[in-house]
C-alpha cells in the first residue's frame, strides 16, 4: 500500500477531487482532501488517508463558506469534536480517473448524511426501492 | 437498418426537445420588436450549444465524466463551488418558468387560471423524475414536442419567405428601440439556445448510458442535424410574431399573445396543437432543469446521481431534486410572472455559460482525457471564438439589464 | 451674503429649466404609455377578428382577454399615479385618460362575453377600439422622443 501511496504523491493534485468509487461500483463522494504523514524513517510525506465529505471540504474553501461548512458539520455529527471522514488509504485498489476503494460505501463514515436522508426522507416515499 | 431508425428517432427527439419556454419567450418578443432584425443572435446561439453539446458530449464518452465533475477537478474546489452555486440558482429560475408554462398552457386549454395548475404540475414533474426511465423520458417528451412545427406550418401559409429572408440578413435595427435594448434581446435569444442545463442533462446521460466512441457517431447527429432544426422552430416563433404581431405593434407580454400567429393562420386546430406543443416542451424542459439541478450538485459532492440506480441508492440527489421542484412550485406560486422569471433565467444563463464553459473546452484539448479525440484546429477556432463571445456576454448583460431596465 | 448666491442660484435654476424639462420626461412617459395600451388593444382586436372567423378556442380566448383587461388596468392606473408636473401637461394627461378607459372598458366587456361563451358577438363590441388604436398610435408617435 505504501507503493501505491508513493506512487501516487507523484502524481500529486491528480488524486483531488476525484470521485470515489466503492466496490459495488457505487459513488462514494470526492476526494475532497488528504492526509499527509511523514514516515518515522525520513522521506517524502506519504498519503495515509482521503479525507471526504462538508468536514474535509470546509478545510479547502477556506473563508467564511468553508467556515459555514465546517459549523454545520461539527453540528449534525454526533461525536464530540468530528474531524473530517476518514478512508484509510489502505483500502484503495486503484486510481485510474476516478479512485476505487476495496470496501462498500455503507461501511464508510462519510456516508452518515446519506443513510439519514436515506432513512428519514427518500425511503419514505413509495417507489423508492422499485 | 435498425441503427438508421434508432438515430432518426434519437434526431427528431432532439428537435422536439429543443424548444422550451425561453426560446418561445425570446423568439415572440423579439419577434414582435425587432422583427426578424435579430434573427443572427438565435443563429449564434444555436451554433454555440451544438459546439457545446458536442464538445461535452465527446468529453464524457471518453473521460466518463460529466460536466460538472470536471468542472470541479478543473477548476478545484473552490471556484466550482461558486460556479454550482450560480448554475444552481440559474437552473431553479428556469425550472420555476418551466413548472410555471406548464400550467399557463393548461390555464390556456382550459380556461383555469394557472395558479391552481402549478401543484399538479409539480407534481407530475417530480413524478416522472422519480420513475420514469431516463431514456423513455427523452424519447416520448421529445418525439411529441415536435407538434410545435406547427408554428413552421403556419409560417409558411403566409408566403413571405422573402420578407423574412430579406429582414433576417438586413440586420436593421428598428428607429423605435435603441442600441441597449438591441443587443440585450440579442443575448437574450442566445441564452435561450445555449442552455446550460441542456448541457449538464445531455453530458450526465452520455455517461449515465455508457456512450462508447461507437455512440460519438450517433452523438454528433442529434447535435449536428436535430439542434440546428429546433433552431429553426425557434425561428418559425420569431417569424410569425414579425409578420403578424410587429405591423400591429403588439408586444408579448404572455404566453397567450405568442400563441396569436399560429391561431391566425391555422385555426382551432392549430391552436390546439400548439397548447399541446408547449405543454410538453415546457414539461420536458422542466424534467430535464429538474434533474440537472440534482446532477450538478451531486456531481460536484460525489453523491451518486444515476438514474439507473433505485432512488434508495441515491438518496441525495433525489433529495436535490424533490427540494428543488417544491420550492420551485412555491416561487410560482408566489404568483411570479412566468414571463419575466422566463427572461430573467435566460439573460442570466447567457451570463453564467463562461463558467462551464471554459473548462470543457480546457478538456477537450487534453490527450489526457480525450486521448486521439481531442478538439480539431477547426473545433478550437470556434470554441475559441466562443469563449471570447461568452465572455463578452458575461461582462455584458448586467449592465445592460440595467440600462434597458431588463429591456422593458 | 455672496456665499449665499451659488446656494440660492441652484435652489432658482430648476425652476427655470424645470418645467420645459420636467414636462419632455412626463409627454415620453404619456407615449410610452399609449404604446403599451396600443399594443393590449390590438391584441383584444386581433382575438375578436380570430373569434369572429371561428378560429378559436373559447378557453383561450377568455384567458387571453383577461390577461388584456388586467393589463389595460395596469396601464391605467401606472400612468394615472405619476405626477403631472404643471398645467400644460394636466390637458396631455386627460386627452390620454380619455383613451386609456375607452380601451379598458371596451376590454373588459369583451371579457365578458368572451367568458358568457358569446364568442360572435366580440367583433361588435370591440369595433370602438379600431379608432382608439389610431388615436393611441397617434399619440404616442407624436410624444416619443
Amino acid at each position: 500500500m505504501t507503493d501505491v501511496a508513493k506512487r501516487v504523491i507523484d502524481a500529486g493534485l491528480n488524486l483531488l477531487d476525484r470521485q470515489i468509487i466503492d466496490k459495488d461500483g457505487m459513488m462514494s463522494g470526492n476526494v475532497d482532501d488528504l492526509e499527509l504523514t511523514v514516515p518515522e524513517e525520513g522521506g517524502p510525506p506519504v498519503i495515509t488517508a482521503i479525507l471526504a465529505g462538508p468536514g474535509a471540504l470546509a478545510r479547502r474553501l477556506g473563508a467564511r463558506s468553508g467556515a459555514w461548512l465546517e459549523s454545520l458539520h461539527v453540528r449534525l455529527h454526533p461525536s464530540e469534536q468530528p474531524g473530517p471522514a476518514r478512508i484509510a488509504f489502505g483500502v484503495v485498489k486503484r486510481v485510474a480517473d476516478h479512485v476505487e476503494i476495496t470496501v462498500s460505501r455503507s461501511d464508510l463514515d462519510v456516508s452518515r448524511f446519506e443513510k439519514w436522508v436515506r432513512k428519514h426522507v427518500i425511503g419514505k416515499i413509495p417507489g423508492a426501492r422499485a | 437498418m435498425r441503427k438508421v431508425l434508432e438515430v432518426s428517432l434519437e434526431t427528431l427527439a432532439a428537435i422536439g426537445g429543443f424548444v422550451d419556454i425561453g426560446d418561445i419567450v425570446a423568439n415572440s418578443e423579439t419577434g414582435a420588436r425587432f422583427r426578424m432584425s435579430l434573427a443572427w443572435g438565435g443563429v449564434l446561439g444555436v451554433i454555440g450549444i451544438v459546439l457545446y453539446a458536442e464538445m461535452s458530449g465527446r468529453v464524457a464518452t471518453l473521460s466518463h465524466r460529466p460536466v460538472f465533475d470536471l468542472v470541479r477537478e478543473r477548476l478545484g474546489a473552490r471556484v466550482a463551488l461558486v460556479n454550482l452555486v450560480a448554475s444552481f440558482f440559474i437552473n431553479f429560475l428556469t425550472l420555476t418558468a418551466e413548472i410555471a408554462g406548464v400550467a399557463v398552457t393548461l390555464q390556456l386549454a382550459s380556461g383555469i387560471n394557472y395558479l391552481a395548475w402549478i401543484p399538479l404540475v409539480a407534481l407530475m414533474v417530480w413524478f416522472t423524475m422519480w420513475r420514469v426511465k431516463f431514456s423513455v423520458m427523452e424519447k416520448v417528451y421529445g418525439l411529441l414536442g415536435l407538434a410545435l412545427i406547427v408554428t413552421v406550418v403556419a409560417v409558411f401559409r403566409l408566403h413571405e419567405f422573402h420578407t423574412i429572408v430579406r429582414e433576417a440578413t438586413n440586420l436593421h435595427r428598428p428607429s423605435t428601440e435603441d442600441w441597449p435594448t438591441y443587443f440585450y434581446f440579442a443575448i437574450a435569444l442566445f441564452g435561450a439556445a445555449m442552455t446550460p442545463y441542456e448541457v449538464f442533462f445531455f453530458s450526465s446521460g452520455a455517461v449515465e448510458e455508457g456512450w462508447t466512441r461507437k455512440d460519438l457517431m450517433v452523438n454528433r447527429a442529434n447535435v449536428y442535424i436535430g439542434f440546428p432544426l429546433g433552431g429553426a422552430l425557434s425561428l418559425a416563433i420569431m417569424a410569425g410574431a414579425a409578420l403578424l404581431l410587429a405591423p400591429r405593434g403588439i408586444s408579448v407580454d404572455h404566453l397567450s399573445q405568442a400563441a396569436i400567429p399560429v391561431t391566425f393562420v391555422l385555426g382551432k386546430l392549430g391552436l390546439g396543437i400548439l397548447i399541446f406543443g408547449m405543454g410538453i416542451a415546457f414539461f420536458g424542459a422542466a424534467l430535464e432543469t429538474g434533474l440537472s439541478g440534482g446532477y450538478i450538485v451531486s456531481q460536484f459532492f460525489g453523491w451518486q446521481w444515476e438514474k439507473f440506480v433505485k432512488p434508495v441508492d441515491a438518496p441525495r440527489f433525489h433529495l436535490v431534486i424533490l427540494v428543488s421542484v417544491i420550492l420551485a412550485a412555491a416561487f410560482g406560486l408566489t404568483t411570479v410572472d412566468p414571463v419575466k422569471v422566463t427572461e430573467y433565467s435566460i439573460v442570466l444563463s447567457a451570463a453564467a455559460l463562461p463558467l462551464t464553459y471554459f473548462p470543457i473546452l480546457i478538456i477537450a484539448n487534453d490527450p489526457e482525457y480525450m486521448g486521439d479525440k481531442t478538439n480539431s484546429k477547426f473545433s478550437n477556432a470556434l470554441g475559441f471564438f466562443y469563449l471570447v463571445l461568452l465572455t463578452a456576454i458575461a461582462i455584458a448583460t448586467i449592465p445592460l439589464m440595467i440600462i434597458t431596465k431588463a429591456g422593458a | 451674503m455672496r456665499k449665499l448666491l451659488p446656494v440660492v442660484a441652484l435652489a432658482v435654476l430648476p425652476a427655470c429649466v424645470g418645467p420645459a424639462l420636467w414636462f419632455d420626461a412626463y409627454a415620453g412617459k404619456a407615449g410610452a404609455t399609449a404604446s403599451d395600451m396600443r399594443s393590449t388593444v390590438e391584441t383584444a382586436r386581433f382575438v375578436a377578428l380570430v373569434a369572429a372567423r371561428g378560429r378559436a378556442l373559447s378557453p383561450y380566448v377568455g384567458v387571453i382577454l383577461t390577461d388584456a383587461e388586467q393589463d389595460a388596468s395596469a396601464i391605467e392606473g401606472a400612468f394615472d399615479s405619476i405626477q403631472p408636473p404643471n398645467p400644460r401637461a394636466d390637458q396631455l394627461r386627460g386627452q390620454l385618460d380619455e383613451l386609456l378607459s375607452k380601451a379598458s372598458s371596451t376590454i373588459s366587456e369583451m371579457r365578458i362575453a368572451a367568458r358568457r361563451d358569446q364568442l360572435t358577438q366580440l367583433q361588435q363590441i370591440a369595433q370602438p377600439l379600431a379608432g382608439i388604436s389610431d388615436q393611441l398610435e397617434t399619440f404616442a408617435e407624436a410624444h416619443t422622443p
